[in-house]
C-alpha cells in the first residue's frame, strides 16, 4: 500500500511539472502579450508599439531584466513551490496566490454543495430505477436525467434567473453575501453530475442485485429495505465514489459561465481572464493549481479505492 | 507496481463491466444478435431514426431551407415563427431561423462526429497498445495521458482557435484533444480485463500475434463500452462547440452554427424568445437522441442484463 | 487576510455541517455593512458596471474610470452636460497670453485620512504617468498615450526616452498649492483633456508605503466625493461618502454599492427590473430593444450624447490592391451604413470621423454616401462589377457585430464583390491589426472609439496623422518599418528613424492631413483653429484609410428615484458626486 502511494505521488508531480511546462510553452506560442491586449480592450490602441513592448518588459523585468523565456519559466516554478507566486499583471494589486487563496473557498463551495444536491436526488433516483428495472418508472426516471443532462449549465443558469429571479423575484440575482446567493448557482450545476450519477447508481444497484451474497440474503427472506441498505446499497456506493471525486476537482476548478453569470468571485472567472490577458503568472498558477487538484484527486480516489474496496486488496495482496 | 485492475475500475467507465465475450461462433453472428437486442429497445430505435433523418437533413440542407441562411434583410428583422413565410422566424438581422438551423446542422454533426471519431482512434490507439504491451510504454503513454487530463481543455481550445483561426478544424481539434482522454482510460482498461480471458489465451495459444491479437480479438469485444462511450461523446461535442461560440471561440461567422444561435438565441430571450426555444429544443432533443442510442448500445451489449 | 480561518469556516461548510449567514462572504470587508443587496437605506445606490481589476488611474481599465467618477478628483472636472470644464480640485486657473501657460492654483482640500492634498502629489503622479519604465507603485500601462493629446512640452519625448531630464518636462509645481503646464502649442482641448483620468492626482506617501497594494480597501485614500470601504474583487465595491472632501456638503449619498458584471455573462435586466439595481449600463442590442419595446421601461434609458465612432481600418497586406484610393473610396460610398446602422439599436449612421455633436460639426467634414460613383471608380480602378476584386476580410475581435455583417452583405449586393468576416480572439485581433498580412488577406479592422468632444482630440488625436501615415506606406516600407521596430535601438533613435520613414514614404494625401493638422493645432482663435481643424478632418476622411460607420452613445437604465444623473460621452460617463435619491 505504502509503496503504492509513494509511486502514485511520484507519477503526480512529474505530471504537474507536464502540465507547467506544456502550460508556458503554449502560452508562448499565443499571439499578443499582456500589454498588447490591454492596450487593445481599453482603447490605448494609438500608443506606439515600441512603447507598449516598455511596458511589457517593466512586467516581465520582475522575472530579471530581459531574461530568456525559460528562465521566466524557472522563476515562476520556484515561486509556485514556495506558493509566493507574485502579483497578477491583470489584477496588480493582489497576488497570484493570495487569488487562489481568495477564489479556491468559493468555488469549492459551490463545487461540493452542487454534488451533494446532485447525489441527493441522484441516489434515490438511481436505487428505484434499477428495482423497476425496465418498468415504466425506470423508463421515465431515466428519461427525465437524460433530458437534465442535455441542458447546457449556461443554459440552465439563464432559466433560472430568469424565472426564479425575473418572474417570480424569487432570490436576488447574484453576488456573493449569504447562502441564498447559492441557490441558483447549485441548482445550475448540478443539473449534470445529476444525470450521470443516477445512471452510474443505476447501473451499480443492478449489478449488485445479482451478487451471490444479495440473493442469498433475499433468499433467506430478510427485509427489503435491510438488504437495500445493508448490502446494496453500501457495496454499489464504491464505484459511485470514485465518479464522484472527480466531478467535486472538475467543478472546482470554477466555471466561468456560471460564476460571471451570477456574479460569484470564484476561480474561472480568473483561469479565463488570465488566459484571454495572457496574464502569465496567473494563469500559469491557476492551471497548476487546477491540476494539482485533479491528480491528487485521483491519487485519493486510487488509495482509497483500495483501502474500501475488500476484493481489490485481496487481489493485491501475492503481488 | 502500478496495479492495473485498481485503475480499470476506477478510470471512468460508465458502464458495468459486462462485455459479451466472443462465444464460438464467428464475429458476424455476435454482431447480429446485438443488433437484434438492440431493435428491441423502441427508445434506442426510434432516437437512431431520428440521427439517420437528422443526418439526411444535414446533407440535403439545400433542398430543405426555405431561405439563403446568410442571405439578410434588417427591415424584417426578429419577425415572429410563422410569418411572412419564415417557418421559425427570423433573427436581428432577418435572416431566416429554420434555414440557419438546418444549415447549422451540418456544423453541429460535422464538429461532433468527426472530432469524437478522431478522439476515439486517438484513444484506441494509446489504450490498446498502452493496455496490451504493458510495461514501459505502458508507463510512458499513460503518464502522457494524465497530463493530458490534468490541463484544462479550454486553454487548448484558445491557443488552437488563436493560432488556426476560428475555423471548423481548429474547434473540431481542440474538442478531440479534450475528449480522448477519458476514452483512452477505457479502451485500456477493456483491454486489460480481456487480456487475462480464457479465449484470448488460447488465440494466444494457436500462435496469434500480439497486433492481430489486439485487433481481431481483444478490440471487437472492447467495442461495447467504447460506442456506449462514442455516442454520449458526438452530443457532448456539440455542447462544447456551443460553449466555445459562447466565448468568441467558435466556429467563424456567420456560418450559421447551433453555439451563435444559441449564444444570440439567449440574450434575445426576453425580446424574441423564438431565437433561443429553437435551437435549445433542437439541440436537446439531439442529445437526448444520441443518449437514448447510447443506452441501447449498452443493453445491447449486456449479456448478463438479458439473463435475468 | 484570515485565509486559512475562511478555508476552515467554507470547509465545514462544504461538509454541510451547517449553513451560516454572513461573515464567510465578504473578503475583505473590514466590518460588516451588506454588500450589494440592493438599495436598502435612503441615501444608497445600488450601480452595476463592468469588472474593475484594478483602481489605478494610470492603468488603463475600467477602474481608470471609476477613480475619476468619484474617487480621486483632478484639478478640472466637467460640467454637467461634458461639453466645458468647472474647477475642481484647482479653485482657479490663468492662462498666458500665448495661449501656452496655464497656471492651476489647488483649493486648501484634504484627503480622506485628513492631510493635505499638495502640489507634489500632482507632480508624483504626473512623473509617474510620463516615466517610460514605471517601477515600484505599479506599471503605467498606456494610459500615458492620452498626454500627448495635451500637448505638454517634452512630455512626450521624455516618456519616448529622447528627453531624460525631468526637470526639461513643462510641468512644475512653483509652490505647494501652485502647479503650472506649459504646452508646446497653444491647445484648445488642453482644460477638457485635464479632465481625464490619468490627470489626477495620487496620495504619493500611501503610493510609497504600499506600493501596487496602494489601491485595497485598508490602504487606498481618496479627495474626491467617496473612498472605497470594501472590495469583492470580480464582484462588488463599497463606496462610502468621504467626509474630508472638500465638497462634502454637496454630497447627497452616503454609500454607493457597486456591482460588477463581465459582459460575457447572459446580458439581462433582470436585477434592474426586480429593484436590486438603480444604475446600469446597458451596451447589448437586445436590452436596448427592450427599452424600445415595453411600455413600462420606457423612460428608464437614459443616454448621453453620441461621443464615439464605429470605423473600419485599412489592414496593412503583402497585397497591394487597396493601396489603389479609387477601390477604398468605392469600398466607402457604398456600405450601405444606413442598414448597418439599423441591425444595431440607437446607432446613427455617419460619414464622419468626428462626432456629430462636437461644436461647429457639419456636413463639409463628410464624404456621403454614392453607390454609382463608387461603382464607377472601382470600374475605373480595373474591377467593373467588382469582378477580379480579390476577397474583401473584415477582421473583428470576439463576435461580429451585426453591423459587419451587415456591411459584408452590403457590399457584395451593391459592388459584386466578395467579402469574409475574420472574427478572431483578441490577441490575434491585436497582432493582425498591425501585422504586413499575407497576400491573401486584405481589408479592414473593426473598431470603435470614445472621447471627449473636441476638435483636437478627434483629429489632433485620435487617428493622428502621426498613427496614419504607417497607413499609407507600401508594402516595402512598411516591412522595413516592422523590421526596425524589432531592432534594439535606443527609444530615443528608434522613434527617429521610425518618423523618418512614416513621414517620407506616407502617401501625398496623408502629408497633406498632416500638414493641415500641424497648422490647425498652431493655430491660436478657438474660432480659427476649429475652422482649421475641419478642413484637416476632410482631408483625413479624403485619405479612405479609416472609414467611419456609425456614431453611438452610452445608454444607462435608470430607476426613476434616481437624481442628479447627468450621462456625459467621456468613458468616465457621469459624476457620482451629483447622485441622489428622491
Amino acid at each position: 500500500m505504502v509503496r503504492f502511494t509513494v509511486h502514485r505521488l511520484v507519477r503526480a508531480i512529474i505530471t504537474l511539472v507536464m502540465v507547467s511546462l506544456l502550460t508556458f510553452v503554449l502560452l508562448q506560442l499565443a499571439p499578443g502579450n499582456f500589454a498588447d491586449l490591454s492596450a487593445i480592450t481599453s482603447g490605448a490602441t494609438m500608443t506606439a508599439q515600441g512603447q507598449r513592448d516598455e511596458v511589457m518588459s517593466s512586467f516581465t523585468a520582475r522575472y530579471g531584466d530581459q531574461v530568456p523565456a525559460w528562465q521566466q519559466y524557472l522563476i515562476f516554478m520556484k515561486g509556485a513551490v514556495t506558493w509566493d507566486m507574485g502579483p497578477s499583471y491583470k489584477y496588480p494589486s493582489l497576488t497570484v496566490e493570495g487569488i487562489i487563496a481568495g477564489a479556491f473557498p468559493v468555488s469549492a463551495t459551490i463545487a461540493v454543495l452542487a454534488v451533494a444536491l446532485a447525489l441527493l436526488v441522484a441516489v434515490p433516483i438511481g436505487v428505484l430505477a434499477a428495482r423497476r428495472r425496465n418498468g415504466w418508472l425506470d423508463n421515465l426516471l431515466m428519461f427525465l436525467v437524460t433530458i437534465g443532462n442535455s441542458v447546457p449549465n449556461y443554459l440552465m443558469g439563464a432559466f433560472l434567473l430568469i424565472i426564479l429571479v425575473g418572474r417570480l423575484n424569487l432570490l436576488p440575482s447574484g453576488g456573493w453575501d449569504g447562502p441564498l446567493n447559492m441557490v441558483m448557482p447549485v441548482i445550475a450545476l448540478a443539473i449534470g453530475p445529476m444525470a450521470v450519477l443516477a445512471r452510474y447508481v443505476r447501473s451499480a444497484v443492478i449489478e449488485t442485485l445479482r451478487e451471490e451474497y444479495v440473493t442469498t440474503a433475499i433468499a433467506k427472506g430478510g427485509p427489503g429495505r435491510t438488504i437495500m441498505v445493508r448490502h446494496v446499497l453500501r457495496n454499489s456506493l464504491i464505484p459511485v465514489v470514485t465518479v464522484v471525486g472527480p466531478i467535486v476537482a472538475s467543478l472546482m476548478a470554477g466555471t466561468v459561465f456560471i460564476e460571471t453569470m451570477f456574479r460569484i468571485p470564484g476561480l474561472g472567472q480568473y483561469f479565463t481572464g488570465a488566459a484571454t490577458s495572457r496574464d502569465m503568472p496567473l494563469l500559469m498558477g491557476t492551471t497548476l493549481f487546477f491540476a494539482a487538484l485533479l491528480v491528487i484527486t485521483n491519487v485519493v480516489v486510487d488509495v482509497s479505492y483500495g483501502i474500501l474496496d475488500p476484493r481489490t486488496r485481496m487481489e493485491r495482496r501475492p503481488a | 507496481m502500478t496495479t492495473p485492475e485498481m485503475e480499470a475500475t476506477i478510470d471512468d467507465n460508465p458502464v458495468p463491466e459486462s462485455v459479451a465475450e466472443a462465444p464460438g461462433g464467428g464475429q458476424q453472428g455476435q454482431w447480429r444478435l446485438i443488433w437484434r437486442r438492440f431493435t428491441m429497445n423502441k427508445l434506442a430505435l426510434v432516437s437512431l431514426v431520428f440521427i439517420v433523418l437528422l443526418i439526411l437533413a444535414a446533407i440535403l440542407a439545400p433542398l430543405i431551407a426555405t431561405h439563403d441562411p446568410l442571405y439578410l434583410d434588417v427591415s424584417k428583422s426578429l419577425l415572429r415563427p410563422g410569418h411572412e413565410n419564415h417557418l421559425l422566424g427570423t433573427d436581428v438581422l432577418g435572416r431566416d431561423v429554420f434555414s440557419r438551423l438546418i444549415f447549422g446542422l451540418r456544423t453541429a454533426l460535422i464538429v461532433g462526429f468527426v472530432a469524437e471519431l478522431a478522439a476515439l482512434a486517438f484513444a484506441i490507439l494509446i489504450g490498446l497498445v498502452a493496455g496490451y504491451v504493458g510495461g514501459r510504454p505502458e508507463q510512458l503513454l499513460m503518464g502522457f495521458t494524465d497530463v493530458m487530463y490534468a490541463f484544462p481543455g479550454y486553454l487548448f481550445a484558445v491557443i488552437l482557435v488563436t493560432v488556426m483561426g476560428r475555423s471548423v478544424l481548429a474547434v473540431i481539434l481542440a474538442i478531440a484533444i479534450a475528449s480522448w482522454v477519458g476514452q483512452a482510460r477505457l479502451v485500456r482498461a477493456q483491454t486489460l480485463t480481456l487480456k487475462g480471458r480464457d479465449f484470448i489465451e488460447a488465440a494466444q495459444a494457436m500462435g496469434a500475434k500480439g497486433p492481430r491479437v489486439a485487433l481481431r480479438y481483444i478490440l471487437p469485444n472492447a467495442m461495447g463500452p467504447i460506442l456506449v462511450a462514442t455516442s454520449f461523446g458526438i452530443p457532448g461535442a456539440i455542447a462544447t462547440e456551443a460553449g466555445l461560440s459562447l466565448l468568441g471561440l467558435g466556429v467563424q461567422p456567420p456560418t450559421p452554427s447551433w453555439g451563435s444561435m444559441l449564444t444570440e438565441g439567449i440574450a434575445y430571450t426576453q425580446v424574441a424568445p423564438h431565437l433561443m426555444l429553437a435551437p435549445a429544443i433542437l439541440f436537446a432533443l439531439t442529445l437526448l437522441a444520441f443518449n437514448w442510442v447510447g443506452d441501447g448500445i449498452r443493453e445491447a451489449f449486456d449479456t448478463t442484463g438479458r439473463a435475468q | 487576510m484570515s485565509t486559512r480561518r475562511q478555508v476552515l469556516q467554507w470547509g465545514g461548510l462544504a461538509g454541510g455541517v451547517s449553513l451560516v449567514a454572513g461573515c464567510g462572504f465578504s473578503g475583505n470587508k473590514p466590518n460588516g455593512t451588506g454588500g450589494d443587496d440592493g438599495g436598502g437605506g435612503s441615501s444608497t445606490l445600488t450601480i452595476e458596471g463592468p469588472v474593475l481589476p484594478t483602481l489605478d488611474p494610470q492603468v488603463i481599465s475600467n477602474g481608470m474610470w471609476m477613480v475619476n467618477r468619484g474617487l480621486i478628483e483632478g484639478m478640472l472636472m466637467q460640467t454637467d452636460d461634458g461639453t466645458d470644464v468647472q474647477p475642481a480640485s484647482a479653485e482657479s486657473w490663468d492662462v498666458s497670453d500665448d495661449g501656452r501657460v496655464y497656471t492651476f492654483h489647488l483649493r486648501e482640500a484634504n484627503w480622506s485620512d485628513g492631510s493635505p492634498v499638495t502640489a507634489d502629489d500632482f507632480m508624483f503622479a504626473y512623473e509617474r504617468l510620463l516615466e517610460p519604465k514605471s517601477s515600484g507603485a505599479g506599471v503605467t500601462l498606456g494610459a500615458n498615450s492620452y498626454v500627448s493629446s495635451l500637448g505638454i512640452k517634452n512630455a512626450l519625448q521624455f516618456q519616448q526616452g529622447i528627453v531624460e531630464d525631468w526637470a526639461e518636462v513643462g510641468v512644475k509645481a512653483p509652490d505647494e498649492k501652485t502647479i503650472e503646464i506649459t504646452l508646446e502649442t497653444p491647445n484648445q482641448g488642453f482644460l477638457m483633456g485635464m479632465t481625464h483620468a490619468s490627470m489626477c492626482p495620487l496620495p504619493k506617501k500611501v503610493l510609497e508605503e504600499h506600493e501596487a497594494e496602494w489601491e485595497l480597501p485598508e490602504n487606498i485614500i481618496t479627495n474626491g466625493p467617496f473612498t472605497v470601504e470594501a472590495t469583492q474583487t470580480n464582484v462588488s465595491m463599497t463606496l462610502v461618502k468621504n467626509p474630508e472632501y472638500w465638497d462634502a456638503d454637496n454630497v447627497d449619498l452616503d454609500q454607493i454599492n457597486y456591482r460588477m458584471n463581465d459582459g460575457t455573462a447572459t446580458p439581462t435586466l433582470v436585477p434592474f427590473e426586480n429593484g436590486e439595481v438603480d444604475i446600469m449600463s446597458v451596451g447589448d442590442a437586445a436590452m436596448l430593444l427592450r427599452f424600445q419595446n415595453e411600455p413600462e421601461l420606457q423612460g428608464k434609458l437614459h443616454s448621453a450624447k453620441p461621443g464615439s465612432i464605429y470605423y473600419l481600418a485599412l489592414l496593412h497586406s503583402k497585397n497591394e490592391t487597396l493601396s489603389d484610393i479609387r477601390i477604398r473610396q468605392a469600398l466607402s460610398l457604398a456600405m450601405g451604413r444606413d442598414t448597418a446602422a439599423k441591425s444595431v439599436p440607437l446607432v446613427e449612421p455617419t460619414t464622419s470621423l468626428v462626432p456629430q455633436s462636437v461644436a461647429g460639426w457639419d456636413e463639409s467634414v463628410t464624404n456621403p454616401e454614392d453607390i454609382d460613383k463608387a461603382k464607377q471608380l472601382l470600374a475605373d480602378a480595373g474591377y467593373p462589377d467588382g469582378k477580379g476584386l480579390p476577397t474583401i476580410t473584415i477582421l473583428n475581435g470576439g463576435n461580429p457585430s451585426p453591423m459587419i455583417t451587415t456591411i459584408m452583405s452590403n457590399w457584395e449586393t451593391n459592388l459584386g464583390i466578395k467579402v469574409a468576416n475574420d472574427a478572431v480572439e483578441s490577441g490575434v485581433y491585436v497582432q493582425k491589426r498591425s501585422a504586413l498580412n499575407d497576400a491573401n488577406y486584405i481589408g479592414f479592422y473593426f473598431g470603435s472609439f470614445a472621447a471627449e468632444l473636441n476638435w483636437s482630440k478627434w483629429v489632433g488625436s485620435l487617428w493622428s496623422p502621426t498613427f496614419t501615415k504607417p497607413f499609407s506606406l507600401s508594402a516595402k516600407d512598411y516591412q522595413e518599418y516592422l523590421d526596425l521596430q524589432k531592432s534594439d535601438l535606443k527609444p530615443a533613435e528608434l522613434t527617429k528613424q521610425l518618423n523618418e520613414i512614416a513621414d517620407e514614404r506616407c502617401s501625398d494625401e496623408v502629408k497633406q492631413f498632416a500638414e493641415l493638422t500641424d497648422k490647425a493645432s498652431k493655430t491660436v482663435d478657438p474660432d480659427e483653429a476649429t475652422e482649421a481643424f475641419k478642413i484637416a478632418a476632410k482631408a483625413r476622411e479624403d485619405c479612405f484609410i479609416f472609414l467611419p460607420i456609425a456614431q453611438g452613445s452610452y445608454h444607462f437604465a435608470v430607476n426613476e428615484r434616481v437624481t442628479g444623473f447627468h450621462p456625459r460621452p467621456t468613458g468616465d460617463q457621469y459624476y457620482y458626486k451629483t447622485l441622489g435619491v428622491k
